[in-house]
């Protein structure tokens, strides 16, 4: 079965939020090296992972993953804007 | 499992304890005959590195624990990737089997060489029991990628 690759925004967030991939790891209760597989589009994390995800960083599930490569945030708020 | 051991290093690691399982196991053996100012210099030095290269790969990159931990204790990647460390583990241990029941019923025929009795057998049966024990941890010190 080939797997659809999904992108996130979850460095992004992490770096804006200055959430260290230890802290977020333990939110997770995850291992600190999935969050840099996540990170890197290397592994697609189940719907509780993503759940969780959504809920720790307080935003809507599509915003942090897309089956789609995001757009960059500049962009984004260009078009908002516009 | 801790990355601080680079993938080339790791890789080195699981070469240099196959390698020196063979040297410790065919010295062991007594199918090879060498002067005794070789042979036991030879088998301590290989018989130390397997021991270190053991320690290094399985203690330093806590690979013991990834590849033997219940479910519980890993989380949803480690387990799909440890399940996969398995699978293939699995799938070495018995084409090895496979390959042994090939020959043996081969050599029955042809009148080539096999083990009769344990003195002859126990090279074997060791290369048996140590692939089962380490093949697991050794396809993840392989196989994972670096951060």
């Amino acid at each position: 079965m080939e797997t659809r690759k999904i992108y996130n925004r979850i460095a992004l967030l992490r770096q804006e939020r200055e959430v260290s991939r230890k802290d977020l790891s333990e939110a997770l209760g995850v291992n600190f090296q999935t969050i840099g597989y996540l990170e890197r589009g290397e592994y697609n994390p189940s719907l509780d992972l993503a759940f969780k995800i959504s809920a720790f960083f307080n935003l809507p599930i599509d915003f942090i993953f897309s089956t789609e490569p995001f757009k960059p945030m500049s962009e984004e708020l260009l078009n908002k804007k516009s | 499992m801790t990355r601080t051991i680079s993938k080339p290093k790791r890789r080195a690691a699981v070469l240099i304890s196959y390698a020196s399982f063979l040297i410790v196991a065919i010295l062991l053996s007594g199918d090879v005959k060498l002067p005794i100012f070789i042979h036991i210099p030879l088998l301590l030095l290989s018989a130390i590195t397997l021991i270190y290269s053991l320690y290094y790969l399985y203690n330093d990159t806590q690979l013991w624990h990834f590849g033997n931990a219940p479910d519980a204790q890993l989380d949803e990647r480690q387990v799909q990737v440890r399940n996969r460390a398995y699978r293939l583990a699995y799938t070495g241990v018995a084409s090895f089997f496979i390959l042994i029941v090939i020959y043996y019923s081969f050599a029955v025929d042809k009148n080539l060489w096999i083990p009769e009795d344990w003195e002859e057998a126990n090279l074997l049966v060791w290369i048996v029991i140590f692939m089962t024990l380490t093949l697991p941890s050794s396809i993840l010190a392989w196989m994972e990628e670096e951060v």
